[in-house]
């Protein structure tokens, strides 16, 4: 048991800052994130005696994520309001950069739950359509209909300067890599 | 300029600064666990029949944004039914339904109005007659890992009691407050019950602690701790508190839970990973009189004990508490949208 601890204590100092990133982007609120990222580390110490690879541990702990924060916006009374005037961030350092990350938080908040975790492992998580299918426990053909409902959207509520297109999970919405 | 998408992700995602790792509070955390999923209960909330017909004030308080959702297939008729709240919609009428999430937040349904909570530490008392009044606080201590910043209501409509956790900032425990909105014009509070905070607090949801009321019924209020179950009866010859003898096994490490209370009927969720079911029973009693098979979500018994309605599956499902029979197909909350400007 005292060797689970350690390895879990190493493998929760690694993780804690991209999980917290990653639940950011998917709650839009900082202090929901890191409760977000502690919920779903609670699970996964629970079944870590199961997951003896690191890689299964890194996906458990972000399905984890995902199913809290899809259930968490279906039961709970989490609500999040696109801001007009988000709070002034130090380390963003330039007035056009405080309009797209106004942009684009308030474009998330407007996605249903599954199509904003869906933008979030795509586009930012980089996982292709397979990969996001199985952490969303869903079918590859469900996962490109929501990419392209939530591409939609957000080409709609970004604007036309902002380009929906990089790396693996950009223009390729049909991609089953 | 242009800028693509995954990189504002990526931009945005840097802007925050994570707090070092809660490595303690999880493995806390873990170590006494409540794992009841104790999502909902939030008893029948609601805007009152008259807000229903939209009097002038109901107009006035569904306010601007607000959307009426008339879902696709036809619930039931019951008046026994009233208001109700699933997940973010509230359901006015069985066809007439209000998505407004600031509203669904917490609210409990009294004789003469609703209770409410607002996001600045409020409790607010929204009478018929359009007055809202503030009757109470509860406040965002942040003092768990996991932050509670709406407090859930729990009320009766024939007593008129409303109670709520109102948690003084930076204290181990907090008060669960009983207010009776029939006395007087505006009602008045009728006792205070201390509860300390001595486990953890998460039970699986964001907002909503694992400290709190859940149900008000028969002059009794229920409430739940990391400890388990505890009945408050604030009044009368057997006045005191008394906890409910734990459900299945260790109450903090069980999936088993009390999810409702009403007309003298309670519901029992059984979550465990074989069998998952709800069971329903006469208060103090442990044999259930009815099963209902599968996972429900979110759910709460109808005013007169008669209905169970919950989330089940991916929809809404209300079943006769009585005999365990769905009375309607499952539908999908919110489907097909009618929006209306108020």
């Amino acid at each position: 048991m005292r060797r689970n601890v350690a390895e879990y204590t190493e493998f929760v100092a690694m993780r804690w800052p991209a999980l917290v990133r990653t639940a950011y982007l998917l709650t839009g609120d900082h202090g929901h994130a890191e409760d977000l990222a502690q919920a779903a580390l609670t699970k996964c110490l629970v079944a870590w005696p199961r997951l003896r690879a690191r890689e299964a541990a890194d996906a458990y702990v972000r399905k984890a994520l995902l199913n809290t924060y899809i259930s968490w916006r279906r039961k709970s009374s989490w609500h999040e309001l696109p801001s007009e005037d988000p709070p002034a961030i130090e380390s963003y350092d330039s007035t056009e950069g405080l309009a797209q990350r106004s942009d684009v938080l308030n474009a998330l908040a407007a996605l249903p739950p599954k199509q904003r975790a869906v933008v979030v492992l795509r586009f930012y998580e980089d996982l292709g359509v397979r990969d996001v299918a199985k952490q969303l426990g869903c079918s590859t053909g469900s996962v490109k209909r929501q990419t392209h409902e939530a591409l939609k959207k957000l080409r709609h509520l970004i604007g036309d300067d902002v380009r929906i297109a990089s790396g693996n999970g950009g223009l390729d919405e049909g991609s089953s890599r | 300029m242009s800028v693509d998408l995954k990189e504002l992700l990526g931009r945005e995602a840097q802007r925050i600064r994570p707090a070092p790792a809660p490595i303690d509070a999880v493995l806390a955390d873990v170590q006494t666990r409540v794992r009841r999923r104790r999502i909902g209960a939030v008893a029948v909330a609601a805007a009152v029949a008259v807000l229903a017909v939209a009097g002038p004030w109901a107009v006035g308080w569904i306010g601007e944004g607000s959307t009426i959702d008339r879902p696709a297939d036809d619930l039931p008729s019951d008046p026994s039914w009233g208001p109700y709240r699933l997940g973010d919609t509230i359901y006015l009428t069985d066809k007439v339904s209000i998505t407004d999430q600031p509203l669904a937040d917490q609210m409990a349904e009294v004789p003469d109005g609703v209770v409410y909570s607002t996001d600045t530490g409020r409790i607010v008392l929204f009478t018929q007659d359009g007055v809202k009044r503030q009757i109470g606080d509860y406040a965002d201590t942040h003092a768990g890992p996991i932050r509670q910043r709406f407090p859930e209501l729990a009320s009766d409509l024939d007593t008129g009691w409303v109670a709520w956790m109102d948690e003084p900032p930076g204290q181990d425990y907090g008060d669960i407050v009983l207010y009776d909105t029939t006395v007087g014009a505006y009602g008045k509070e009728v006792d205070r019950l201390r509860v300390g905070f001595d486990g953890p607090r998460d039970c699986g949801k964001a907002r909503i602690a694992s400290y709190r009321p859940f149900a008000v019924d028969d002059r009794a209020v229920y409430y739940c701790t990391a400890e388990g179950d505890f009945v408050w009866r604030p009044t009368g010859a057997d006045a005191g508190t008394e906890q409910i003898p734990p459900i299945a096994g260790d109450p903090t490490t069980s999936d088993d839970y009390l999810l409702d209370v009403r007309a003298g009927r309670q519901v029992v969720l059984r979550l465990g990973d074989r069998d998952p079911r709800a069971e329903i029973m006469p208060v103090g009693t442990m044999r259930p009189d009815t099963v209902i098979r599968g996972e429900l979500d979110d759910g709460f018994l109808s005013r007169d004990g008669r209905y169970l309605a919950g989330l089940h599956g991916s929809g809404k499902a209300v079943f006769d508490a009585s005999t365990g029979q769905r009375p309607l197909r499952t539908t999908e909350p919110g489907k097909g949208p009618v929006t209306r400007q108020p």
